[in-house]
């Protein structure tokens, strides 16, 4: 990878951007894409929202939000109870470091030692009432101080490359800065005209910027660029491998929210194929994304989704191939020459 | 009249919930001669006008059917994703044709209580994705038309010649084959009505009966059909001494719900069926003239 868009990418998943509270990527994103657009604008939900060309009605999104956590109580000792922001299983929480506010302040999720907690009901904490935040205080006056109820925390990972081979890369939040990553490459392009790309917010709280979105602007054609679950491990075999990584985007005919245009997704997988861009399709579907927003819509759009596969998605590290990010760069390159066509018909 | 052929062209049509638009398209040409506007939208459901008149009436059928898309197994077989809802248990042993016409034996990993996922067939599909139906060869015995999906066939086959029929009508009619409409969260009912915001609207859908009679949709699990438009229904049924009963499905949800969220009043109408969502499902011809009566009339309130 390039140095310039390494280094674009781990600022982006290094920002602190839980669902709900995204403005810390504002700045970033602008000054990355201001020089290339005709109209930058910011809606009444939240979504950062850029043209390129006059009146396009064909759109790329992405979403900007990440899951994270809420502190919801400080405890008489000074540590935090919270609840999550997004889907996260608190059984992945333990000893995770996390930072809270945009001030980044640090703490630690709380665990109990292996040597006396393993023969202890509940060792694996299964509930968020089960762990708290540890930032160090002794006392709620002295948490007070630093915390309020209400504020955000996030994973505290840093983005780097996995493998000395610079073949993956891991960091949190690569869903869905990955998305990000490749709206702001397809906005530098100058093949790429009249298209209208949108950073969403609040995804992961229920599809919340992109429905907005949809319902106040009418697109043609809309298409969610995401994250999905990569489940390519040893221990998994058959459907339930989902999507692997090294094999190029994902393209789903259906997720747990939606169902695509079943003959658009075809010939989009006949035209990607005819290219050699790496590209599959999932075996099992759960969740859903911001293109199920856009499709249902009261004006809605033909909308589908592509996503990067990315392993350990909505804990605290993920990681990507960077062959597949290319091949994802490559078809949505690929998408926008499609789906240009297709309004022209 | 039921004209099995019909039933059997629907049947091998590939159009489950997602992959509607080569029916949709041939829909909204059969109709563009007899309506004033014909349209598909994004999600692929049909919207065909017709007539003017003081108020605007929707009548909505499904488009769809429920299905199973192909997805690789790195055993070499086919595995699947259910479309909409699907009774893995009772497609075990039975038929599912592909999209290049070619059918094969269902075969389920568990004896007992096989889920979707549990379901494959030994060979490879031809793409993964592909649509995949269970195959139905239509029969028709006296009076009746049997094969998988017959309510919804029959439905679609009613809204069909009610909307190519020239009948005089002082209302406008808004005749909408809804895509997706197996697939619960779609909300192309919604979309639909939101769009054309008729004043009062139809939901056409099938329910399991012994009786030929109309079934008026009193409640389902979400929604309450609008009492004044139950009254109207009745009433033009007595009128015109059509059989009817009051249908009171509990906890069944039906699309009828989503048109309720955009507050426009609506109203349930089912046809009655036997074996309703098995390989046997029967639909008579005294019913379905049934509800076509009714809804002739009701279109005319």
């Amino acid at each position: 990878m390039e140095t310039r868009d390494f280094e674009l990418l781990k600022k982006l998943s290094e920002a602190f951007a839980p669902t709900g509270e995204e403005e810390a990527l504002f700045p970033m994103l602008i000054e990355e894409i201001k020089p290339y657009v005709t109209k930058l604008y910011m809606d009444r939900m939240g979504n950062l929202i850029a043209e390129k060309g006059n009146h396009p009605d064909l759109l790329f999104c992405a979403h900007m939000d990440e899951v994270g956590f809420m502190i919801t109580e400080i405890c008489e000792d000074g540590s935090l109870h919270f609840d999550q922001l997004g889907g996260v299983d608190p059984a992945h929480l333990a000893s995770k470091r996390v930072v809270i506010g945009s001030q980044k302040l640090p703490g630690v999720i709380c665990a109990r030692p292996v040597h006396f907690s393993r023969k202890e009901k509940g060792y694996t904490p299964n509930s968020y009432a089960d762990l708290t935040i540890d930032i160090g205080c002794q006392s709620r006056e002295e948490a007070e101080k630093l915390v309020g109820l209400g504020d955000n925390a996030v994973f505290d990972t840093e983005f780097s490359y996995l493998d000395a081979c610079e073949s993956t890369v891991k960091g949190k939040a690569l869903d869905d800065r990955l998305g990000c990553f490749y709206l702001c490459r397809m906005i530098r392009d100058p093949e790429i005209q009249n298209v209208v790309f949108a950073f969403t917010v609040q995804e992961e709280s229920g599809l919340r910027g992109a429905h907005a979105l949809a319902e106040s602007e009418k697109f043609s054609f809309g298409v969610a660029v995401d994250s999905t679950t990569a489940s390519d491990l040893p221990q998994t075999e058959g459907i339930f491998r989902v999507c692997a990584q090294g094999k190029g985007g994902v393209l789903s005919y259906l997720d747990g929210a939606s169902i695509y245009d079943h003959d658009l997704i075809d010939r989009l997988f006949q035209k990607l194929e005819s290219e050699q861009i790496p590209i599959q399709t999932k075996t099992l579907c759960a969740g859903g994304n911001d293109a199920s927003s856009l499709q249902k819509a009261v004006c809605g759009a033909k909308a589908f989704n592509i996503s990067t596969p990315c392993r350990y998605i909505h804990g605290s590290v993920a990681t990507a191939r960077v062959c597949d990010l290319e091949a994802m760069q490559n078809a949505l390159s690929s998408i926008y020459q499609f789906l240009n066509a297709e309004k022209s018909k | 009249m039921i004209e099995i052929q019909k039933f059997q062209e629907l049947a091998d049509t590939l159009a489950i919930s997602g992959c509607e638009k080569k029916l949709a398209e041939k829909t909204a040409a059969a109709l563009s001669p007899f309506c004033k506007e014909v349209g598909v939208d994004a999600m692929n459901s049909v919207i065909a006008k017709k007539g003017e008149g003081k108020k605007k009436i929707a009548v909505f059928a499904p488009l769809d059917t429920s299905g199973l898309l192909c997805v690789p197994d790195t055993a070499g077989k086919t595995k699947f994703l259910p479309v909409g809802t699907f009774d893995a248990q009772e497609a075990v042993g039975r038929e599912i044709v592909l999209v290049n016409g070619e059918a094969f034996l269902l075969r389920s990993e568990k004896e007992k209580n096989a889920a979707v996922r549990d379901l494959y067939i030994e060979t490879v599909a031809p793409r993964q994705g592909a649509p995949a139906k269970l195959k139905s060869k239509f029969q028709k015995t006296g009076d009746t038309v049997c094969g998988q999906y017959a309510s919804s066939y029959a439905l679609y086959l009613l809204l069909e010649e009610a909307a190519k029929k020239t009948v005089e009508s002082a209302n406008e009619t808004i005749f909408v084959f809804t895509a997706q409409s197996f697939f619960p969260r779609a909300l192309s009912e919604y979309n639909a009505a939101m769009r054309e915001n008729p004043d009062l609207a139809l939901a056409l859908g099938s329910a399991e009966s012994e009786s030929e009679a109309v079934l008026i949709g009193v409640r389902d699990g979400k929604h309450f059909s609008d009492p004044n438009l139950i009254l109207q229904a009745e009433k033009a049924a007595e009128e015109a001494g059509i059989p009817f009963d009051r249908s009171v499905p509990g906890k069944k949800i039906t699309k009828a719900e989503e048109i309720a969220a955009t507050g426009i009043p609506v109203l349930s109408l089912f046809l009655p069926c036997r074996n309703q969502n098995k390989a046997n499902e029967s639909v008579s011809e005294k019913a379905v003239e049934n509800l076509q009566n009714i809804l002739e009339r009701i279109l005319q309130i």
